[in-house]
């Protein structure tokens, strides 16, 4: 088990990272999903001991790792672009590691080729692999850093370089396989469909900092902060003033009126300042008695459901996804939604 | 964004070196200040300051001899360019758009050109279309003749075929490479809009293409221009380039300030001529809409066009590999009376002129067995190999940080590519044969020499593999395991070493077959064996002619060797040139 305590880096003025702690418990997959610099690659190589930390320690099964050098961690580090010996085929590449074990010979063979086969590139031992594809190399690479079975994967923005159809096929076949051999990995990724699709949890950084940690359903459900909604996508931020009905939690929400809110028993303490709430996209429909109105700006139409963007007649414009109704809006008029009661959820962590 | 957050995320120590940076960087600019500037300055200090010629250096410049030296330098490149053409671009066309078998070798063929020394080449042409080559002796013997009936060698055909055999390549490979990425679709677009197949040629391909041709044909023409080894050789006394002229005014004439005048425009139409040629190539190097290959390539399927393609490839082959040949097979046969030998020839297949590479005759030119040159040349190589990579490792090294001062420094690290070898041999003269540095006796000049020439290969050779050595791929090995010890004997060495060796290759091939500057700067009791093929070229006797044919091989399949560990030894586009 991987535990992170309190770890800061800078370079020069910027701070890459800022008293960031988390664990990895054995046989989990932990996502670190963030946009560009904020820090992920960082965290990779301070954990890889490739880089110095400034304060805080890493620790392995509670044996602390800062005095360690890299090479005698046993992490594995698959780099964003791959890194590969280009001297080296496919083959070497694969071996490298085991090599450096001192393993024996047939040993090496029999484990490259074992590994080969776990990433579908049997025949590939003897390739150039500098004639290798975009998507032939990233195999390559993961094979490499698979082979000496490595107490800690860590996966550094894997499919970033690849097509997107590329991309979808790998990470099925990469969450297949991390299952498979029950391996511990750190997946560090700016694409959220990737971080949900893979990990167990996931942990979203912003500027060397943690926002939230959290199963992938968790921290959709339930956002912590404005700027980890936007991140998800989610952009129906609001402005609104806590108010009780009847006992229950809810919000004055402008354009609406009143409605409850959806986070349990985590409830605004103070009535009447005002606080950030997400309104969901998803769940709403078309009524003639619905609580929102508005006028439709643009219906874009998916099959089995719409986009739709609503300008209320307070506040910014809205979007939503209704499933298709018999008779899709139309552009200029005006309509109403009924939204659903888990639709309005309170951002704790700040405005932004 | 992602890579530059990356860099700052993994790039640790690069701080530490920093400092070094201008300590390093004073081995190659010193090497660069003494054997590049200080020649050139001597150059034009002798030309503007020195003798009789000095008020009239820009009367000179009007003078009949120069003037007509001049404007046959000039005609005869832009002739040979254009013949060039005629024969590369059919080529290039072939190469480029279709698949066929046996495409690789013909590819790998072409290569044969950059390596081989002129004097090689020259020989080889005798070889085969001199009054002593196949042909004309061929000819005697079935039509009973007196005399060899085929004078080409002497004469202006000899020169441009000479210069066709060495620039083809150099269209194929721009031209052909630039055409089989050239997207098919454009001319698709243009016949489904109507036009005609002449049309769509003119208005689309030929437009699209003619940045490649025009820098092609510009590389063609600068190296015709500085011509020195063909036109000494095969032109015979009649005929004299810049380069020519500058060599027989410095060793037959003695007239240094003529010879610096013509060295100092030399230098200056080369200059033009190179900036020119730079400004072209930067358009080239990214086409629009580039395609694989694989997409635009097609395979020969009616019968005009396997038989358009066969004429193309005899074609290049017999210009290839003809003279090459004849050359290899000429050395080991007899076909006429030795000197002083009576009666009836007996032809034949014979090893009796490389057995007179082991003996000195009386009459022979040198002081030394022929073989001996072998010694002086393969001296002087590895001489050149050690100077080129004892330089050329750190400033390749620092090169490829890409540093502001790198990326300052590195156009006039090329500078030598751009300059003829008979000027920088010019420039040894008369900078090296008095104090402060008297080189005229060292052993050293020539490798010196070598080395300036061999400078910018070896610098391009080194520096991919300096650059493919990424922070990345040593944390990728010590992330897997690899002390610190073995990541330099497992990733710096191997990636190095082999970039290395491919330098040295050059470098020895390079100094193995260098004649402008050497037919300078070396001294007649050590001649190098392109000197010395020279030489036997020039004199009367089957047996001289025997003994450069022998030498001219024996250079051939040295180089030939060379070239096949370059081509060998570099792993995918790393190291190409």
């Amino acid at each position: 088990m991987l535990e992170i305590r309190c770890v800061s880096k800078s370079f020069g003025e910027t701070q890459a990272l800022r008293e960031v702690s988390f664990s990895v418990a054995n046989g989990e997959i932990l996502a670190v999903l963030g946009p560009s610099g904020c820090g992920k690659s960082t965290l990779l190589a301070v954990i890889a001991g490739l880089l110095e930390l400034e304060s805080g320690e890493v620790h392995w099964d509670g044996a602390p790792l800062t005095a360690l050098p890299p090479h005698v961690r046993n992490f594995g580090l698959m780099f964003q672009d791959y890194a590969l010996f280009p001297h080296r085929d496919v083959f070497g590449n694969v071996a490298f590691g085991l090599q450096q074990q001192l393993l024996p010979r047939a040993a090496v063979r029999a484990r490259v080729s074992a590994t080969l086969e776990q990433v579908g590139l049997e025949d590939f031992a003897q390739r150039d692999v500098n004639t290798l594809s975009g998507g032939e190399q990233q195999r390559v690479a993961l094979a490499r850093a698979l082979a000496p079975r490595p107490r800690l994967l860590m996966l550094d923005e894997p499919l970033g370089a690849l097509d997107r159809t590329l991309r979808e096929q790998l990470l099925r076949e990469l969450r297949h396989l991390l299952r498979a051999i029950e391996q511990t990995a750190i997946y560090v990724t700016h694409d959220q469909e990737e971080a949900f699709a893979i990990a167990d949890s996931v942990i979203v950084m912003r500027t060397g900092e943690i926002q939230q940690i959290g199963p992938p359903a968790d921290i959709y459900a339930r956002p912590a902060s404005a700027y980890v909604a936007r991140f998800l996508g989610l952009t129906n931020i609001l402005v609104a003033t806590p108010e009780r009905a009847g006992g229950r939690p809810g919000v004055q929400l402008p354009a609406v009126g009143w409605h409850p809110l959806a986070n349990g028993s985590q409830q605004p303490q103070d009535e009447h300042t005002p606080i950030s709430v997400l309104l969901r996209p998803t769940g709403a429909r078309i009524s003639a008695k619905g609580n929102l109105h508005g006028t439709v700006i643009s219906v874009s139409f998916r099959g089995a459901l719409i986009r739709l963007q609503l300008q209320p007649e307070q506040g910014p414009p809205l979007r939503f996804e209704l499933p298709t109704p018999t008779e899709l809006p139309v552009v200029g008029t005006h309509i109403r939604l009924k939204l659903p009661p888990d639709a309005v959820i309170w951002l704790p962590e700040g405005n932004l | 964004m992602l890579n530059s957050t990356n860099k700052t995320a993994y790039g640790k120590v690069e701080k530490l070196k920093v400092n070094l940076q201008p300590v390093l960087w004073l081995l190659p600019l010193a090497f660069l200040g003494v054997c590049y500037f200080y020649p050139l300055g001597a150059i034009l200090r002798y030309s503007l300051a020195e003798g009789e010629h000095t008020a009239s250096a820009l009367a000179a410049l009007s003078d009949p001899y120069v003037l007509r030296t001049l404007w046959f330098t000039i005609w005869q490149a832009a002739l040979s360019t254009l013949l060039t053409l005629l024969v590369g671009l059919p080529g290039a066309y072939l190469i480029g758009r279709y698949r066929f078998r046996g495409k690789a070798l013909l590819r790998a063929l072409t290569a044969i050109p950059f390596i081989m020394p002129t004097v090689v080449v020259a020989a080889g042409f005798n070889a085969l279309l001199g009054a002593r080559g196949w042909i004309n002796l061929g000819l005697m013997r079935a039509l009973q003749l007196e005399t060899p009936p085929l004078l080409i060698v002497n004469t202006l055909w000899a020169i441009l075929l000479a210069h066709v055999f060495y620039n083809t390549t150099i269209v194929i490979r721009l031209v052909g490479d630039f055409w089989a990425r050239l997207d098919p679709r454009m001319t698709q677009a243009a016949r489904n809009l109507g036009a005609t197949p002449w049309r769509t040629f003119t208005h689309i391909t030929a437009p699209l293409l003619s940045p490649a041709v025009l820098t092609a044909a510009m590389l063609v023409f600068i190296f015709n221009f500085t011509s020195f080894g063909v036109i000494l050789i095969l032109g015979g006394p009649r005929f004299a380039t810049l380069e020519v002229a500058i060599y027989r005014q410095t060793l037959n004439f003695f007239n240094l300030p003529l010879a610096a005048l013509l060295s100092l425009l030399q230098l200056f139409c080369t200059l033009g001529l190179t900036i020119a040629y730079m400004r072209l190539a930067a358009r080239v190097s990214r086409p629009l809409n580039a395609c694989s290959p694989q997409t635009t390539q097609r395979r020969l399927t009616t019968l005009r066009t396997r038989l358009a393609a066969g004429v193309i490839i005899i074609v290049l082959l017999a210009l290839l590999v003809a003279p090459l040949g004849a050359l290899a097979a000429r050395s080991t046969f007899k076909l006429e009376a030795d000197r002083g030998e009576r009666g009836i020839v007996t032809t034949g297949f014979t090893l009796n002129y490389y057995r007179e590479l082991f003996t000195n005759r009386r009459q022979s030119l040198f002081f030394v067995t022929p073989i001996e040159t072998i010694g002086v040349s393969l001296r002087n190589a590895l001489l050149t190999v050690v100077l080129s990579l004892g330089l050329g490792l750190p400033t390749a090294g620092m090169l490829a940080r890409r540093t502001r001062l790198g990326r300052w420094l590195d156009p006039i690290l090329m500078l030598p590519l751009g300059t003829s070898a008979v000027t920088l041999g010019f420039g040894f003269i008369i900078a090296f044969n008095r104090p402060p540095l008297n080189l005229r006796a060292s052993p050293l000049l020539l490798p010196l020499a070598h080395t300036l020439v061999a400078f910018p290969f070896v610098i391009r050779s080194l520096l991919p593999a300096w650059t493919s050595i990424r922070p990345q791929l040593r944390q990728a090995a010590a992330v897997l395991g690899s002390s610190p010890s073995r990541v330099w004997r497992e990733i710096d060495l191997p990636l190095i070493g082999r970039a290395a060796i491919v330098a040295a290759a050059f470098a020895f091939t390079i100094s193995l077959g260098e004649f402008g500057a050497t037919a300078l700067l070396s001294r007649p009791e050590f001649p190098t064996v392109p000197v010395a093929i020279f030489r036997y070229l020039s004199q009367p006797g089957a047996l001289n002619y025997g003994q450069a044919l022998a030498l001219s091989t024996l250079l051939m399949i040295f180089c030939g060797g060379g070239m096949l560990a370059i081509e060998s030894l570099r792993f995918g586009t790393v190291g190409e040139i």
